[in-house]
């Protein structure tokens, strides 16, 4: 049981380390918690169920959805955060206007595909194969796998790349950055970019996995992936990475020898215990007020 | 040698404090400008508002005869005018060599990066020591080595300083002063902004004083060094 739990912990954990990616990213460039995110991750998953049902072929559905998140994860911060930010807004008023967005999003998401759960059209064969006493399917090691890749990727663009540079750049000093000919609200858009379509990505992963996508799901990976970016230590990339999978272990550890009715409230308990503990999460700076 | 920068009546508000009252400042291409003043005479105000870092109310800047004014700051670094600011404000978290990096963003021309940290390098070899090294974790005048050394991977045409020997021993601020003179040699234009008047006049060629958001008073370096009034108040009457 141990090892099955591990295996569907790993998967539902993939799922959540993208996401939290993303709250990340965007926290470590604007120091803004992005309550829009779990709703760009429903629209993620949404889009490519419909697409699928309305007959396209995966790879269509795939890129449907992750230039649809990705054109709203950009649109929120030149729309939204942008002439915020020429105002000098108050952090407050950021916080407020991103759960506007994800409430707009959540009911355009209602009034467009219905109130009713879209069921994923099963697109990856199901075959499994067992590992000693457990069993794994194929659509999980491809979750897995995929995951680690993407992650890797971003890694790289982070840490390699010039645009990647202006973004820490920006999360450690923004004056500064600006200084260095960083044209900040660029990076900063391209953050958001960047962010949604990974959480396309994992409302995509999401849906497959558990064969539908309802309205439910924005809000309780919302709060789980939230959970596992602090955990990780917010704004740091490594971190939200181990904090998804961990949450999503933990969480699945619960389900098979506690109670699997009460699994979501392992997020919150994990999020409760490190706001206790070490608020600054794994991965995190002691000093949280500029991440 | 032109005119390499010209301020007219700039004026820049903080809500409702008024920081600088209309300045008029001219840097000429070659020379060493420097801007001396008491704390919160605008300064600092000043070369963040050439670098487009704070909005400027009235007032135009121009650069190389192109009017900057309202151009935002990534585009100004870009033409070529750079600023070291004030408290080093260097990525603690990066490298030297990442931060390098960082100032070198907007070149494209490979070769000439090299060759810029080639240079940096030989102004500050103790930059190649720490290369590897996180930034936050150098010594005070290792980090205005490199906010200084950022600055020159740029390749300005204009280079800012803005209190470069801010909590530096006195031996150290001798030789930040004699490498700001290097660099000039070198073939940059400086403007820099100084407590430390005595010295920071004794290198410039021109100097202006801003008292509480005005220019009081200008003149050649060597002039103002002995003119009684400027002894007085910011040379300690020696």
């Amino acid at each position: 049981m141990f090892l099955q739990q591990l295996i569907n912990g790993l998967t539902i954990g993939s799922s959540y380390a993208l996401v939290a990616v993303g709250y990340s990213m965007v926290f470590g460039v604007l120091e803004l918690t992005n309550f829009a995110h779990s709703s760009v991750f429903m629209l993620g998953g949404y889009v490519a169920a419909v697409a699928l049902r309305g007959g396209l072929p995966l790879w269509l559905a795939v890129l449907l959805s992750i230039g649809t998140c990705a054109l709203f994860g950009m649109l929120t911060d030149r729309c939204a955060l942008m002439p915020m930010r020429k105002r000098g807004a108050s952090r407050v008023s950021y916080l407020i206007a991103t759960i506007g967005i994800s409430t707009f999003l959540q009911n355009l998401i209602m009034l467009v595909f219905g109130s009713e759960a879209i069921p994923f059209k099963e697109v990856f064969p199901r075959t499994k194969f067992s590992i000693g006493n457990a069993t794994m399917s194929y659509l999980q090691v491809f979750t897995i796998l995929l995951t680690l890749v993407l992650m890797a990727a971003t890694s790289l663009l982070v840490y390699k790349t010039k645009i990647g540079a202006s973004m820490r750049a920006i999360a450690q000093n923004q004056t500064a950055a600006k200084l260095m000919g960083v044209n900040t609200d660029l990076v900063i858009t391209f953050t958001f970019l960047l962010g949604s379509a990974l959480a396309a990505v994992a409302g995509i992963m999401f849906g497959m996995y558990y064969y539908s996508v309802d309205l439910q799901m924005g809000f309780t990976v919302g709060m789980k992936t939230f959970a596992s970016a602090v955990l990780g230590g917010i704004g740091s990339l490594p971190g939200a990475v181990v904090g998804g999978f961990t949450i999503g272990v933990l969480e699945s550890m619960f389900a098979g020898y506690v109670s699997s009715g009460f699994k979501d409230a392992v997020g919150f308990i994990v999020l409760i215990v490190v706001l206790l503990i070490r608020p600054a999460g794994l991965f995190g700076q002691k000093k949280i007020s500029k991440v | 040698m032109g005119e390499l920068l010209r301020i007219e009546g700039l004026k820049v508000n903080y809500g409702n404090i008024k920081a600088l009252h209309g300045i008029d400042l001219v840097v000429e291409e070659g020379q060493i400008v420097t801007l001396i003043g008491s704390n919160g005479a605008g300064k600092s105000t000043t070369m963040n508002a050439i670098s487009g870092i704070v909005k400027t109310a009235e007032g135009k800047i121009l650069f190389r005869g192109q009017d900057i004014t309202g151009k935002s700051s990534d585009f100004i670094v870009k033409n070529g005018i750079i600023l070291a600011p004030e408290g080093r404000q260097i990525f603690p978290r990066m490298t030297v060599h990442e931060n390098l990096m960082m100032g070198a963003l907007t070149i494209k021309d490979r070769a000439q990066v090299a060759k810029s940290l080639e240079e940096v390098f030989e102004l500050f070899p103790i930059l190649k020591e720490r290369d590897k090294q996180i930034a936050g974790t150098l010594s005070g005048c290792e980090q205005q080595m490199l906010a200084v050394g950022r600055a020159l991977m740029g390749s300005p045409k204009l280079l800012m300083l803005d209190e470069p020997s801010l909590g530096l021993a006195p031996l150290i601020i001798k030789e930040i002063f004699s490498l700001i003179e290097r660099i000039h040699k070198m073939g940059t234009t400086i403007l820099l902004v100084e407590q430390n008047a005595k010295m920071a006049l004794s290198i410039s060629d021109y100097g202006y004083v801003l008292e509480t958001g005005d220019i009081t008073m200008q003149g050649k370096g060597s002039d103002l060094l002995n003119d009684p009034k400027v002894r007085a108040a910011y040379l300690g009457g020696m």
